[in-house]
């Protein structure tokens, strides 16, 4: 019998053009969750080993969750899961917008593309009906006009566009699909393996309905996690200032990653700040994913002069990489920066990343100071962020070098240049300063992608508000251990918001909501699940599923390479802070290890190689319900 | 005293809790087809224009309705009884200047205030749906919102 806890799974194979089904026993859902968790279990049993990130055995899965659909406040997002080309790893990527509503409206709740079609195409998923198109007249062009192309041509209500832009084409290692015109499925180069199976875009149009289990208890819940947002800082400055509202701060604490984290601090830094943008009439106002009430994803417009344009954003990871990283305080620069980077489809993390790299290069001589031609790379041009921009999406010049990622593009140029190539495992570094946030330092060690925020934000080291120093004197014992500079009780914490990110994840809620500022607590959210779902969870099981993913994740990457470590990038490890109050702090090795230490007891790994013991697999129930997961236990297989 | 049901185009986010909040209250399912409320939306350029009953006091919906579906009460139109009067024919959607009705399987569906707390209002955090009681400032404020609703659906739908 069906129930609604069972998963439609959309096969297409873009090589045959073909498409097949599957469903999911709801016992998957109390093992996995859904969205995240499942993904991770299809391309684990999925993608063999070694595989090709741009080759026709990698699998690009696109995973929404059960509580997708339904008014559940921050219920509209969506996880891309594919093995990534920028690092060769399991990479997940998040995105909003209201591409996973209208694929859970269409009737499915995971679609998985294999194959590589022989020319570009696009997919149409218009309910219960799949078909291919030719895509020959979107190829080459950008986010903004496919996604209008699109709905120009399928017309109609309940539609929405997930597309790639010319440096997916293009292959650039940093390329990300866009969902809603302006949101990222930013990083690890998802955009790429999507150009490699010359899929330009899937438009989903879902006509269906969702259901719910309890509709008065659901209201109550929603209720609650309302009266909670109307509580809390840090919702309110996402809900006036996005995600930007933190750089000031930053800035004037000292531990803002510029000039490719050789300075913590900007001279007039604050015009890179939300207030500033708000002020100024630039960012103007919310466009929110499906269902989200805090409505931290902007829109920004530049109404005249030479930068003049509009797009969704800017982010803080943004302003951060494309702006403070780079030396510049031109924001609308910046806000065109962005512009092009949603346009062309390129993480802005990445981008600002690899033209920092090449900026730093030519002020220590590594490179010649005319490498772009005519463009001056010096700390705080902006014309350089055009300029380089363009170039690398189009592959042309200097372009096509750092295109393929700092890591490779370091080794192209070699020389000291891989030192400052600010990434690990070929991921550039978010532009988060871990030398100063020891629990973030931590998190980016471990996460599977690399060095970045988005498996775990451990926010509550920092003990800004009420809700992060409850949470940690509950998880600790006491608020003391709010401090981020030391290491003491970053392990625990550090596991708690990695279990929790994946249950999120995985249930298709967005993580700024459970983590970061600890809106929906876990109590609200067996509450969520349980009104909408009629399915029940204790906490420790509700964490268990998350704890399932985080596990499985780093099974890929162990069978993929058995000596994978968890590291962040070298001038984080080896460099400390050069200037301000954080003078000094550094991620050592040292540090770095007797946190590993401590996380690997805690999560049941083999102490030396934090590798998953047959025990910790086995209580998971990971053994007997993933395929050839014992390949990563370093023995025959039984 | 009279309540006034404001909608403020200028705080819409876009995310459309309030369309799936009234279908799930109305038939159990979240579903745009069966909501009274929909967002009007231009992606490109974040205008989002939530469309439902305003409940105008001209209500030429009530005069339109050949079957006498809809009717008045306090001076603005609502739903009278039973559903199963309507013939979903239309003629109120032609006639309603703020398309706040729509014509899905067969039946007309528009906004009843859910008898007096309305659902879209109570999800909707930035207070772009809000219903409050009709003061003379509160009557200022529906006048200006309606006009600046009426602009923006006219040059989106001009593009």
């Amino acid at each position: 019998m069906s129930s609604h806890l069972d998963f439609k799974i959309l096969y297409v194979d873009l090589s045959t053009q073909s498409i097949s089904t599957q469903t999911l026993p709801s016992g998957d859902f109390y093992l996995l969750l859904g969205g995240r968790g499942l993904n991770a279990k299809i391309l684990y049993e999925g993608v063999p080993k070694g595989a090709d990130p741009l080759g026709p055995e990698n699998l690009l899965i696109f995973g929404t969750g059960k509580l997708v659909g339904t008014p559940v406040p921050t219920a509209g997002q969506l996880t891309i899961t594919a093995k990534s080309p920028a690092t060769g790893f399991y990479f997940k990527s998040n995105t909003g917008g209201a591409w996973a509503k209208a694929l859970r409206r269409a009737g499915w709740d995971i679609l998985v593309i294999a194959g590589i079609s022989e020319r570009p195409v696009y997919l149409y998923i218009d309910d219960d009906r799949v078909s291919f198109h030719d895509a020959s007249h979107l190829w080459g062009r950008t986010v903004r006009e496919t996604t209008k192309d699109l709905h120009r041509q399928l017309g109609g209500r309940g539609l929405d566009v997930a597309t790639i832009g010319p440096a997916g084409e293009n292959l650039v290692n940093f390329a990300c699909i866009m969902t809603s015109m302006y949101h990222a499925a930013g990083r690890g180069g998802l955009g790429a393996v999507m150009g490699s199976k010359r899929l330009k875009a899937v438009a989903v149009r879902g006509s269906g309905s969702t259901p719910v289990e309890d509709m008065r208890g659901l209201e109550d819940e929603i209720e609650k996690v309302l009266n909670r947002i109307q509580q809390s800082v840090k919702a309110k400055l996402y809900l006036d200032y996005g995600t930007a509202a933190t750089i000031e701060y930053v800035n004037e604490s000292w531990s803002l990653p510029v000039k490719n984290f050789q300075k913590s601090h900007l001279e007039e830094g604050h015009k890179l700040a939300g207030t500033y943008l708000v002020e100024k009439g630039y960012m103007r106002k919310g466009s929110s994913c499906s269902a989200c009430p805090i409505s931290c994803h902007k829109f920004s417009v530049v109404k005249s002069g030479k930068y003049k344009g509009y797009s969704g954003g800017p982010e803080y990871e943004t302003l951060a990489s494309l702006g403070a990283g780079c030396g510049i305080t031109e924001v609308r620069a910046v806000l065109k920066g962005n512009e092009l980077c949603n346009d062309l489809g390129m993480d802005t993390i990445s981008t600002g990343g690899v033209i920092q790299w090449l900026m730093e290069c030519v002020e220590r001589g590594t490179l010649p100071h005319d490498i772009a031609g005519g463009i001056d790379l010096s700390w705080g041009n902006e014309k350089a962020l055009v300029g380089l921009i363009n170039l690398i999406a189009r592959r042309v010049g200097v372009g096509d070098l750092l295109a393929k990622g700092t890591r490779q593009a370091a080794e192209e140029v070699g020389g000291d240049s891989w030192k400052w190539a600010v990434q690990a495992h070929g991921l550039e570094q978010s532009r988060v300063d871990t030398r100063v946030a020891k629990a973030y330092g931590l998190a980016f060690a471990v996460n599977p992608r690399g060095p970045d925020h988005l498996h775990a934000q451990p926010m509550a080291e920092f003990g800004h508000f009420p809700e992060a120093r409850r949470l940690v004197e509950r998880l600790l014992g006491s608020d003391k251990y709010c401090n981020p500079s030391s290491i003491e009780g970053k392990p625990e914490l550090v596991r708690w918001h990695e279990d929790l990110f994946a249950v999120t994840d995985s249930l298709g809620i967005c993580s700024f909501a459970t983590t970061t500022s600890y809106i929906i607590d876990i109590p609200s959210l067996l509450g969520l699940v349980k009104a909408v779902l009629g399915a029940e969870f204790t906490e420790k099981e509700l964490l268990k599923a998350g704890q399932r993913t985080v596990v499985l994740e780093r099974c890929f990457n162990l069978r993929e390479d058995e000596n994978r470590q968890d590291v962040l990038p070298w001038r984080i490890m080896y460099e400390p802070v050069s200037e301000g109050p954080f003078k000094g702090s550094i991620n050592s090795p040292d540090e770095l290890n007797a946190m590993l230490t401590r996380y690997y007891e805690l999560q049941g790994y083999d102490s030396k190689t934090g590798h998953p013991t047959v025990e910790v697999l086995s209580s998971l129930g990971l053994l007997e319900n993933v395929k050839k997961i014992d390949a990563v236990l370093g023995q025959p297989k039984k | 005293m009279r309540k006034v049901f404001l909608v403020d185009t200028t705080k819409c986010t876009g995310c459309e809790s309030c369309v799936d909040l009234c279908s799930g209250r109305k038939t159990g399912l979240f579903s745009e087809k069966t909501s009274r409320v929909r967002i009007l939306k231009d992606e490109a350029r974040a205008v989002f224009i939530p469309l439902l009953c305003e409940h105008c006091r001209e209500h030429p919906c009530v005069d339109a309705c050949p079957v006498g579906a809809i009717q008045c009460d306090m001076g603005v139109s609502i739903f009278q009884g039973d559903e199963k009067v309507c013939t979903g024919c239309g003629a109120c959607v032609e006639v309603c200047p703020y398309d706040g009705i729509f014509v899905s399987d067969g039946v007309a569906l528009k906004c009843d205030f859910c008898g007096g707390e309305p659902a879209c209002v109570a999800i909707c955090y930035p207070k772009a749906l809000q219903y409050v009681e009709a003061t003379d400032e509160a009557i200022q404020v529906d006048l200006k919102n309606k006009i600046e609703k009426l602009n923006k659906v006219r040059s989106l739908r001009h593009e």
